[in-house]
């Protein structure tokens, strides 16, 4: 990848050349600000009246750039998608990996780097016709950072046909949509969690189930919420016979004490039996 | 042993410049939390040059309010309030009601939103923005004192020193300039509510903006 000689040549390069699109290898076009290309892309390629299916918003990033996950860390904004559906038409809400912390002087950025699909569940209405095809669209803004933020956006647009059969989509939209869901934070079965808030600490306990045996190295908090933790302070793991204990500096700007503990706990290794990295937690604070 | 004793008081000597000195030797820890600005708390006095060299101390401006502003004028969030011209409006106005407008620049030489004295006086002028001064933390002392996280991080100091807000300068985290009207802006808010003797209603809220751009440690 050729070097920019200063953040500032690049942005004003962009504004040059405003939004252009890059051709994908189908030869379809995307919208790219030259940062993030962009696409709405479906699991499915044909829809079935009343059947739910997943689509999801794909950014692509330019090398070293970055977009948040739904709490953006110290800085920047978590992408947002606006759907517009046709009429009938239900969405879940989306999906987010789990994400990776970035460290900068001072900071913590959470987001991702390379590529991200925010999943979402679109629910058809039954009374769809088969041979009818359907537009969905979706706006989405984002802003993407390097060492410096340039914020962008595009109208994204998927047509889909309506077919008694299900059509798959192409193996490498699978694989990324597979790859995502193992991404995706589980409720964790068999684990107990709790929590308990000191003046300066939250501290997380983990139970893992009876006759589990597993050797947890590395585990990061991120909540969901802002403000809850000082993102850029090291969390410390602590075990004690089968119990975990993660310790995290509060944050600074917290005025009240939090009454839930809710996020995701990412492990690189895994949780043992959880063939996943990152569960959901949300748990009541210990008096 | 009379030696010595001139080298102690030599040294108390320099410690005591130093401390008066806006907290110098700092830089290579994370700054400890008893030096840290908390609200409701007097906060740390420090003193830093504008980019021509002139220097303020907090101290000067005892008795009277003070918001700080930390800048960095290629993010676009700080685009967004200076384009539409929401950040001078708040500068020129309380200006008029006797507060003290500082603007604050943590980007390490070499970072985006680090420039040189007449590219600031040229942006300065251009933006047409209303501040007393503009201030040059390029090492980031200040920065780390106040913990400012992003760009604008916005603070308000009472005139008895105490921090009163730290938080975002408004509730709608965005880099689009439509999204000005209609925000709640924290900043005023909390000036309004403080000159008029009412308690302040939101003394933190969650910064926004790019990440300050500290010097690598």
């Amino acid at each position: 990848m050729a070097k920019w000689k200063s953040p500032k040549s690049l942005v004003s390069l962009l504004v040059g050349v405003g939004l252009i699109a890059i051709p994908n290898q189908e030869g379809r076009s995307y919208p790219s600000d030259g940062l993030v290309t962009a696409a709405l892309v479906a699991e499915v390629k044909s829809v079935q009246p009343g059947e739910p299916f997943w689509v999801a918003v794909r950014l692509g990033m330019r090398d070293g750039w970055k977009v948040n996950w739904v709490n953006p860390g110290d800085a920047g904004l978590a992408p947002t998608v606006t759907w517009s559906l046709p009429e009938g038409f239900g969405v879940s809400s989306l999906l987010w990996p789990y994400p990776e912390k970035f460290s900068i002087p001072e900071l913590a950025i959470f987001g991702y780097e390379g590529e991200v699909l925010l999943l979402a569940e679109i629910t058809p209405p039954t009374s769809l016709k088969p041979l009818d095809r359907v537009t969905l669209g979706a706006r989405v803004d984002w802003l993407a950072c390097r060492e410096a933020c340039v914020p962008g956006g595009a109208d994204l647009k998927l047509e889909l046909s309506v077919n008694h059969d299900v059509a798959i989509a192409d193996g490498e939209l699978v694989e990324a949509f597979r790859r995502t869901r193992e991404a995706l934070p589980v409720t964790p079965r068999g684990w107990d969690f709790s929590a308990r808030v000191s003046r300066d600490k939250i501290s997380i306990r983990a139970v893992p189930p009876a006759g589990e045996t597993l050797g947890l190295d590395q585990v990061t908090f991120f909540p969901i919420v802002q403000n809850v933790i000082e993102n850029s302070s090291r969390q410390e793991l602590l075990k004690k016979d089968a119990v975990y204990q993660l310790d995290i500096e509060r944050s600074d700007m917290s005025m009240t004490s939090p009454s839930r503990i809710k996020g995701v706990l990412v492990s690189r290794e895994g949780w043992g039996s959880i063939p996943y990295k990152a569960l959901a937690i949300d748990v009541p604070v210990d008096e | 042993m009379k030696r010595i004793s001139i080298v102690l008081v030599t040294m108390v000597l320099i410690s005591f410049a130093a401390n008066g000195l806006a907290l110098a030797g700092d830089t290579d820890h994370k700054t400890s939390k008893d030096k840290q600005a908390k609200i409701g708390e007097a906060t740390p006095l420090f003193t830093l040059a504008d980019y021509d060299g002139k220097e303020y101390s907090l101290q000067d401006f005892q008795g009277k309010y003070v918001v700080l502003e930390w800048t960095n004028m290629d993010c676009p969030f700080v685009k967004k309030h200076y384009k539409s011209g929401n950040m001078q409006k708040l500068q020129k106005k309380y200006a008029q009601e006797g507060v003290v407008w500082l603007r604050v620049c943590s980007s390490a030489p070499g970072q985006q939103g680090h420039f040189e004295a007449k590219m600031i006086a040229n942006r300065i002028k251009t933006d047409k923005a209303m501040a007393a001064a503009y201030l040059i933390d390029e090492k980031g002392t200040v920065g780390r004192i106040y913990a400012a996280k992003t760009t604008p991080h916005m603070f308000v100091i009472d005139p008895k020193g105490v921090l009163i807000y730290a938080g975002g300068i408004d509730d709608k985290p965005s880099t689009n300039t439509a999204d000005i009207d209609g925000a709640t802006n924290y900043v005023s808010q909390c000036l309004d509510a403080a000159m008029n003797g009412e308690p302040v209603k939101t003394k933190t809220s969650t910064p926004y903006g790019c990440a300050v751009k500290y010097a690598k440690k």
